[in-house]
């Protein structure tokens, strides 16, 4: 069985005119993946991660986890399943500016019953993955970019997710902080974390092993 | 679509969980076996928060901006705090107040000429206290007056040659003396036959008796009033209602009028009636009609005017009016506690999408918020009673009060405002909840 299957997926933005933002994705994600998504902007790449990491429903469709059909459970279940699944990782890092990186991280698992020292423990774990446990304690507004994103991978990872789902990594980055979190990215695929990115940035998307193309709401084979 | 309503309950959830498709599923490699359940990509249960991370979460969001949430919090301050005041300052002042009324004052009634006489007169009638016994709740009842124009006279023993001492000397019945609840250190009240016959008989306060040389156990014995010998049947220790018969000599009426003359008009003679408890306010209206049948409209009967009454119930108005002030304080707190919510909610949408990210569910966005908003009212209703607590001891110690404060109040109002600090997050928490993730992350 696949660890993700999208099977006719058709996301429809209600409006006038509707917005036709994903137009029936066929894909299959398997263990391990590492999939890039590229395309111009506009052309559904987000609306399909947010539709993978749950936080938003297809209109109609199919999409299974671990053979879960997502769209046949509650809300609830989706949530939980969401916590257990999928780390986020977003252009904007989307850190608390009020807490440290350490605190930062612990929010993961927050939502899945952890207790405070296990959240603490994983969150120290998963801070010296990314290499920044010497920044466990500092706020992120005295942070660079490249350590900002690197807290937000810390705290992606931290709940042990099967699937990174990252939109636009570097977007908000330096050609060299890009590299390091590409290199971050391929050490973790390599400790079998599935990882689907999208990015607009074709040396990112050659990074993937599995690369695809996103146009219009329908998506193709980048090779 | 992405909002949708929690319906399904934890118990269905469990049975579902007996899918076989389910549980057929591959185990998450990285599944934490020390969590009890843990969510798992096989097996998805609901996500779940514990009530610490909920509370940790809840006090770290108010302690980020803690300016912001005193300034939240001071209308509820205010507003618990002058409610809790008023209701103990006016419990304070009214525990006072009944204790400065006692059953003397109600059950009092005078009876005087008004208007006042312009020539020295006696309008009650020798038979007075006879006349009055007569009515039903009448206890005793009796004219005074204050004789020789209310001057002094000069009284001094009868045997012994000296200075004469200076006193004041009053007019009275046996039965004004009795409805005064006149008490003696000595001696006797003077009989209805000496009244009778106006005798020459005196009582003297325990004060002239030891200025001129009297013992409580030595009556009866003469003195000279005026240069007029007297007799001294008793010695008088206590007037509650007349205080003022404690400065000199008390005569009966007949004596003091074939001695002094008439009542003049600086000090006119009135008539007091001991009645049972709540029966003044009958015998009053009563008394003139009873006294002088042939001309009722020369006297107005009064039951003791009772300020300390009118006092508590002004009072009661005020505090009246500071509730319902406070109220409307309360109630400003509670919309200055909604729209800082509305507006920190605004500045932490993407915090609100990257929670639903991390999993949380809508009801614990709203937990979360209605949590920071019912703590923000707890915490003002604990400060606000606790100043309360202060001014009310301060305005008890500054008027040399007791303080009395209702302990339900002092633990209910806490509560009263953390229920206010919930219903006041209610709408922004709801509206929060409803923030979709997808569009709370792209801002
Ligand atoms: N919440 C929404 N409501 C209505 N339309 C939306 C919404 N979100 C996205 N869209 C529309 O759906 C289409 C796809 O949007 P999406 O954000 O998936 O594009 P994208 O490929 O991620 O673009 P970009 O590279 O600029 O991030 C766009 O036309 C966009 O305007
Ligand atoms: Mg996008």
């Amino acid at each position: 069985m696949s660890l993700l299957e999208l099977d006719s997926l058709v996301r429809t933005y209600p409006g006038d005119p509707p917005v036709r933002a994903l137009r029936g994705i066929n894909l299959t994600i398997e263990h391990g993946d590492y999939v890039t998504v590229m395309g111009p902007s506009g052309s559904g790449k987000s609306t399909l991660l947010n539709v993978i990491g749950l936080l938003d429903q297809p209109t109609s469709g199919v999409y299974r986890v671990a053979g879960t059909d997502t769209t046949a459970i509650s809300q609830a279940r989706r949530a939980g399943l969401r916590a257990a699944a999928f780390g986020f990782i977003f252009q904007a890092f989307h850190l608390l500016p009020f807490r440290s990186a350490r605190e930062n991280v612990e929010l993961a698992g927050i939502y899945s019953h952890a207790t405070a020292r296990q959240r603490r423990e994983r969150a120290l774990a998963a801070l010296e993955r990314v290499g920044l446990p010497h920044k466990a304690n500092a706020l992120p507004a005295h942070l660079s970019g490249g350590e900002k994103q690197r807290v937000a991978i810390a705290r992606a990872i931290a709940g042990g997710p099967e699937v990174l789902l990252c939109d636009e990594p570097t977007g908000s980055l330096d050609q060299a902080n890009g590299h390091a979190i590409m290199d971050l990215f391929d050490q973790l695929n390599g400790t079998g974390i599935t990882l689907v990115v999208i990015t607009h940035d074709p040396t990112v998307g050659a990074r993937g092993r599995r690369r695809f193309v996103m146009l219009d709401g329908r998506l193709s084979d980048a090779d | 679509m992405p909002t949708e309503t929690e319906t399904e309950t934890e118990t269905q959830i469990e049975t579902e969980i007996e899918n076989p498709a389910q549980t057929q599923a591959q185990p998450a490699p990285q599944a934490q076996p020390e969590t009890p359940a843990p969510p798992t990509v096989a097996q998805p249960c609901p996500a779940r928060m514990r009530l610490a991370a909920l509370w940790f979460e809840i006090l770290a969001g108010l302690l980020q901006r803690p300016g912001r949430a005193i300034f939240t919090m001071l209308g509820t301050v205010l507003g618990i705090g002058s409610f809790v005041a008023v209701t103990g300052i006016s419990a304070t002042a009214s525990g006072q107040i009944s204790a400065d009324f006692t059953l003397l004052d109600a059950t009092t009634v005078n009876v005087t000429q008004y208007p006042p006489p312009n020539t020295a007169t006696l309008p009650f009638p020798a038979d007075t206290s006879k006349r009055l016994a007569q009515i039903d709740g009448e206890v005793a009842a009796g004219r005074w007056w204050s004789v020789n124009n209310g001057q002094t006279v000069d009284a001094q023993p009868a045997l012994a040659s000296g200075e004469p001492v200076k006193v004041q000397a009053f007019a009275a019945d046996s039965g004004a003396l009795k409805a005064a609840e006149a008490s003696l250190a000595g001696g006797n009240i003077y009989s209805e036959f000496a009244e009778a016959h106006a005798a020459r008989v005196a009582l003297v306060s325990t004060a002239v008796a030891t200025q001129l040389g009297i013992t409580a156990d030595a009556v009866p014995c003469p003195i000279r009033i005026q240069g007029q010998q007297y007799m001294v049947t008793g010695v008088l220790k206590k007037v509650p209602a007349l205080p003022q018969l404690m400065l000199g000599v008390v005569l009966p009426a007949a004596t003091a009028q074939a001695a002094f003359g008439l009542p003049s008009v600086n000090a006119p003679a009135s008539v007091i009636i001991r009645t049972r408890a709540g029966a003044a306010g009958v015998v009053a209206q009563q008394a003139p009609v009873t006294i002088r049948p042939d001309q009722p409209k020369l006297l107005t009967a009064t039951s003791t005017p009772v300020p300390t009454q009118e006092r508590a119930m002004v009072l009661s108005r005020v505090s009246g009016l500071v509730a319902i002030l406070a109220l409307v304080v309360l109630i400003i707190g509670a919309v200055s506690i909604a729209n800082t919510t509305m507006v920190s909610i605004m500045e932490r949408t993407a915090e609100i999408g990257l929670r639903r990210a991390l999993g949380a569910r809508t009801r614990h966005i709203i937990g979360q918020f209605l949590g920071e908003t019912g703590v923000l009212g707890a915490v003002g209703g604990v400060v606000g009673t606790s100043l309360a607590l202060l001014v009310i001891l301060g305005v008890a110690l500054a008027q040399r009060w007791t303080p009395v404060v209702d302990p339900r109040i002092v633990f209910s109002a806490p509560v009263i405002a953390a229920v206010v600090g919930v219903l006041a997050g209610l709408y922004p928490s709801i509206r929060a909840s409803r923030i979709e993730p997808i569009e709370a992350l792209t801002a």
